[in-house]
């Protein structure tokens, strides 16, 4: 692997396959991990969106890094990257809610799942910069299994970006289907009011179901029931989401009358009066 | 040789006793049963009840019929020897449950990586506390089935019993949903602490505060649980 590594760091910008020895544990032999760079060649100084990409076997899930009844969001560890980049918060694609029986409730990904990670290069970088990426996972089908996974690759570093990538119509796809900001198009109203996050469709709009799950640092006090509502008969679906956390910050989904699915981000601040006074860390 | 057959036949029922009686020699106590537990054997409730919220909305209601403050759901479940065991069975003293599963890795990090709930076991030793394990999970699925839980309880040298809740109705009825989900009940049959073990939610370090021990102390020192509830962490219950 050495050999591959000089290799390809002689060729500026040249990618890195994956890595096997960064892998291990039993569940890395139901997912593989690569990272994917809209540029070969990227801009000393600039910030760059790349994406962390998790191939999932057949059956098998990750979870979200939002709330989740059980199981764990694998953890992404840039710090053996090169010095000279720095990386912001990751964004999630939207999960998939899944009810198991005993009301158990898990936000997960099947198949490939993108995160995307902001990358900034500082000023006066000149040639290549490695990203390396650790990830603790915990992959599940009936079983859950532990096991970690890695990736690295190498891009050049010139005073401007180079041509975009095969890969920059993935990012722009995921970026694409990333949950949207609230604003006039939003087809529900959204308030924090006696501990509980309040949605329900505006007038004139008609609504299927809503769902919402909460996103880091927020914590529903029970996914089930709470969480989603769907309509019955002429009755509009309608969330009284009660929190044990002082934010309301996850995503809303809404599915209208034809099936048609949209995501939306929320972000709301109040006082939580649910039950619970413990460690409400809901990150996993 | 007459007595000698007598000897041996006391000797074997000796034994029977011994080995089915194993998981509660030290833990059971004499006092009756509590009257107002909810049970979750046979239970009485809906699967899935209806109610109405303060804002008049039909609401599907959760199975669980744990409440801080409350009496802890009633259950009699068998171990993995064989003899049954109810909860009123241990009133007079605190109870420790945790939910089990031998082959989810977070039960594998506080049972053979590290040993956090022996550690906890020996240090309430004689202070009346008893430890129970529940497995409620499915038979087929991962980690049920009495043999695979009895070679596991040796394998971890566990020390307390773990009970077989085939049906799933006890860990339904506790809002049990992962493994480890720790709950504890105080003397009188109350549930006092129901969450997680500790505070790191990784696979393999243990935390730094264990929640169970914290309420255990407060229990014993006569104090009321400071931290009631937490999130739970591990694998999903597989009922």
């Amino acid at each position: 692997m050495t050999c591959i590594l000089v290799a390809s760091m002689s060729l500026p910008g040249a990618a890195l396959p994956h890595e096997p020895e960064e892998s291990g544990g039993p569940g890395a032999r139901h997912v593989t991990c690569d990272l994917i760079v809209p540029s070969r060649q990227l801009a000393a100084g600039s910030t760059t969106i790349i994406g962390v990409r998790f191939r999932i076997a057949p059956e098998w899930h990750l979870y979200w890094n939002g709330q989740n009844d059980s199981g764990a969001a694998p953890t992404l560890d840039f710090s053996e990257s090169d010095p000279r980049v720095t990386f912001g918060p990751a964004s999630w694609p939207v999960p998939k809610r899944h009810v198991a029986e005993g009301d158990i409730v898990d936000h997960i990904y099947e198949g490939d799942c993108v995160m995307l990670v902001p990358l900034t290069v500082e000023k006066d970088v000149e040639g290549d910069v490695v990203i390396k990426l650790r990830s603790e996972i915990l992959i599940c089908r009936e079983a859950c299994l532990p096991g970690r996974v890695g990736a690295t690759t190498s891009v050049g570093v010139a005073a401007a970006a180079g041509p975009t990538s095969p890969d920059s119509a993935t990012l722009e796809k995921v970026k694409a289907s990333q949950p949207r900001a609230t604003g006039a198009a939003t087809p529900f109203d959204a308030r924090f009011e006696d501990g509980a996050l309040i949605v329900e469709p505006r007038p004139g709009r008609r609504l299927s179901r809503l769902t919402f799950m909460p996103g880091p640092g927020c914590e529903a006090a029970a996914l089930h029931p709470d969480c989603e509502s769907r309509a019955e008969g002429d009755a509009s679906p309608r969330l009284a989401v009660r929190l044990r956390s002082k934010v309301a910050t996850g995503i809303v989904q809404c599915e209208d009358a034809a099936g048609g699915v949209t995501n939306w981000q929320v972000d709301m601040k109040g006082k939580a009066e649910a039950a619970g006074n413990g460690d409400s860390d809901s990150s996993t | 040789m007459k007595s000698t057959y007598i000897l041996s036949a006391i000797a074997a029922g000796l034994f029977l006793v011994t080995t089915s009686g194993a998981c509660f020699a030290q833990e059971k106590a004499a006092t009756p049963p509590a009257a107002e537990a909810p049970k979750a054997k046979n239970s009485e409730t809906k699967k899935e009840g209806e109610k109405k919220n303060k804002d008049g909305e039909k609401k599907k209601e959760s199975t669980s019929q744990a409440t801080i403050g409350q009496p802890a759901p009633a259950f009699k479940l068998t171990c993995t020897a064989g003899k049954e065991a109810s909860l009123a069975d241990f009133k007079g003293k605190i109870v420790v449950i945790e939910w089990f599963n031998p082959d989810c890795p977070y039960i594998v990090k506080h049972h053979k990586t590290n040993t956090t709930f022996n550690d906890l076991h020996a240090k309430y030793a004689g202070k009346d506390v008893v430890f129970l394990a529940i497995n409620s999970n499915r038979e087929g699925k991962q980690g049920s089935g009495k043999d695979r839980n009895a070679k596991a309880a040796e394998e971890f040298k566990l020390p307390y019993p773990i009970l077989m809740d085939t049906t799933g109705e006890t860990g339904k009825a506790y809002g049990a949903k992962t493994t480890p989900h720790c709950y504890v009940i105080d003397k009188n049959g109350v549930l006092a602490y129901e969450g997680a073990i500790d505070d790191d939610r990784s696979v393999e370090t243990p935390g730094k505060v264990n929640y169970v021990a914290k309420a255990v102390d407060e229990l014993l020192a006569g104090t009321s649980v400071s931290t009631t509830q937490t999130k739970p962490y591990g694998c999903s219950v597989k009922y």
